[in-house]
């Protein structure tokens, strides 16, 4: 059987129902979804979590081990704001790394910043560094599939950068920036590209907006896919890819 | 004749990029021990010989995550000819951070092999608990260890990012040469394991170790001078006659 590697974040993570709140769910997520309708194995290595880094080494970790064997590689690429440590491998049960969510929401912004300081005495990454960044780990994975002729698609899971203070909007400054950026153009086989809005683009999250409203949601306090959520990304991706 | 031809293959480059680690940095020599000294790295040199703009983005300390960036970021916002890329320890981590005077990364060394035997840098497992464990912004509380990373990770990440200047630059149809500047410090029986060697194939003395049948930048110049290619007895690097050997290597590899 033909295999189909996927790489993510919570939003394909294959255990995210299991940690859906206010409890615990049970439905399929899009990965297997398209697993089952093209019958083939799905290797799903998303975690909830992962930025950027950590997905391109662990999706690009997997087509190593299924080589010869790859019908099809998706990944759905997290926030670009996300900065992933490699530990060692005894924390392996949550995976190889650790990330930093910046976000306005619970203040983790200001404590990510904290732990910068902390540790380096330097600031978080600008803008900037971070769209260089995650532009060289998703070119550079489409350029692999390429050349390992594999078949590849992906997508934005949601905003890539959040709000990190009250006030900012980060939206229009990541927008000028990425339309700047001498790789847009040279971006392939990905839904919704170049994501933003102003761009003319998408991610999941504006996609599901638009045609659900918010009854993908899990629940107020849940912003990830239901089961409903799941079979509309599925599906959208399933036709785009085939 | 001989002389026009050589002009001519001189003046087919406008511009190269250089990428690597203190082995590379253009400045390296102000930093030289036990005093600064002057003059060219191996980068310019080849600028020199080709008559052509260097773009040299080498840093002292760099690991591979922080080469592959800088050299990549360098091929995207140029039309360039050719990449030359020295790549570094394969056990040092890079962070990204805020610009502070054009470094964009901080990197540390993990593991370092002490002769025969392996062995952890205590100073640096105690780095990684006070940064990763005791002021990690965790969520819920929750606690984690936090052991620098293992060599076979380390393996796993540094290959791919080997592979992915490569395949890049090969789509990008940019001529690219590159080679390993000094010991990976990890252990030839872990290289020769990962399951794709095979799948670079444009690395100069590739696995780059010994006893795998490849080499480093370090061992040629051994090779051919012993320890006189070192700037001093307290500063391992590569001098002004080690910085021409490695110049000539280079463009003998790149057939320019």
């Amino acid at each position: 059987m033909s295999k189909i590697i996927v790489g993510g974040c919570s939003f394909a993570d294959k255990n995210m129902p299991r940690h859906a709140k206010p409890k615990p769910l049970d439905f399929k997520v899009w990965a297997t979804h398209i697993g089952e309708w093209s019958d083939c194995e799905v290797i799903n290595v998303a975690l909830s979590g992962y930025g950027n880094q950590a997905i391109y080494h662990t999706t690009l970790k997997e087509i190593w081990k299924n080589l010869g064997d790859i019908k099809h590689v998706y990944v759905m690429w997290s926030e670009w704001a996300r900065q992933d440590f490699m530990l060692g491998e005894q924390i392996k049960k949550d995976g190889y790394f650790q990330t930093v969510i910046p976000r306005l929401e619970n203040d983790e912004y200001n404590k990510t910043q904290a732990f910068y300081q902390r540790t380096w005495s330097r600031p978080f990454p600008s803008m900037q560094q971070l769209i260089d960044t995650n532009m060289n780990y998703i070119y550079s994975m489409q350029t692999i599939c390429k050349q390992l002729n594999i078949k590849y698609t992906a997508v934005q899971a949601m905003k890539p950068i959040p709000q990190f203070i009250d006030g900012e909007l980060p939206d229009s400054l990541f927008a000028f920036k990425l339309i700047k950026h001498p790789l847009i153009e040279n971006i392939e086989n990905f839904m919704g590209w170049p994501m933003v809005d102003s761009l003319g683009g998408s991610n999941i999250v504006d996609m599901l907006n638009l045609a659900l409203g918010s009854s993908w949601r899990i629940s107020l306090e849940d912003a990830h896919p239901n089961d409903k959520g799941q079979r509309f990304i599925a599906s959208k991706l399933y036709e785009y890819s085939t | 004749m001989q002389k026009d031809l050589k002009k001519n293959i001189m003046s087919k480059y406008s511009k190269i990029i250089v990428g690597g680690c203190s082995w590379t940095e253009k400045d390296y020599p102000k930093f030289a021990k036990p005093k600064p000294l002057d003059f060219k790295m191996w980068g310019e040199l080849i600028g020199e010989k080709l008559n052509c703009e260097v773009i040299n983005t080498a840093k002292g300390g760099y690991g591979n995550k922080a080469i592959y960036h800088q050299t990549l970021k360098a091929i995207m916002n140029n039309k360039v000819d050719h990449v030359f890329v020295m790549w570094s320890e394969w056990t040092r981590q890079d962070f990204l951070l805020d610009t502070l005077n054009d470094t964009e990364y901080v990197s540390i060394p993990t593991w370092n092999i002490d002769k025969e035997s392996t062995i952890s840098n205590k100073v640096i497992d105690k780095w990684y608990d006070d940064s990763f464990n005791k002021n990690f912004p965790k969520k819920n509380d929750k606690k984690f260890v936090a052991p620098i990373p293992s060599m076979k990770q380390l393996i796993d990440t540094t290959i791919n990012y080997i592979y992915s200047l490569e395949v890049i630059c090969e789509k990008l149809n940019i001529k690219y040469t590159t080679c390993q500047a000094i010991d990976t410090c990890i252990l030839p029986s872990l290289i020769i394991k990962h399951p794709h060697l095979e799948h670079i194939k444009n690395f100069h003395g590739w696995p780059p170790t010994k006893d795998l049948g490849g080499f480093t930048m370090s061992n040629l110049l051994k090779k051919e001078y012993g320890q006189d290619f070192k700037i001093s007895d307290v500063d391992a690097h590569p001098n002004e006659m080690g910085q021409k050997f490695i110049a000539n290597k280079l463009m003998e590899y790149a057939n320019v």
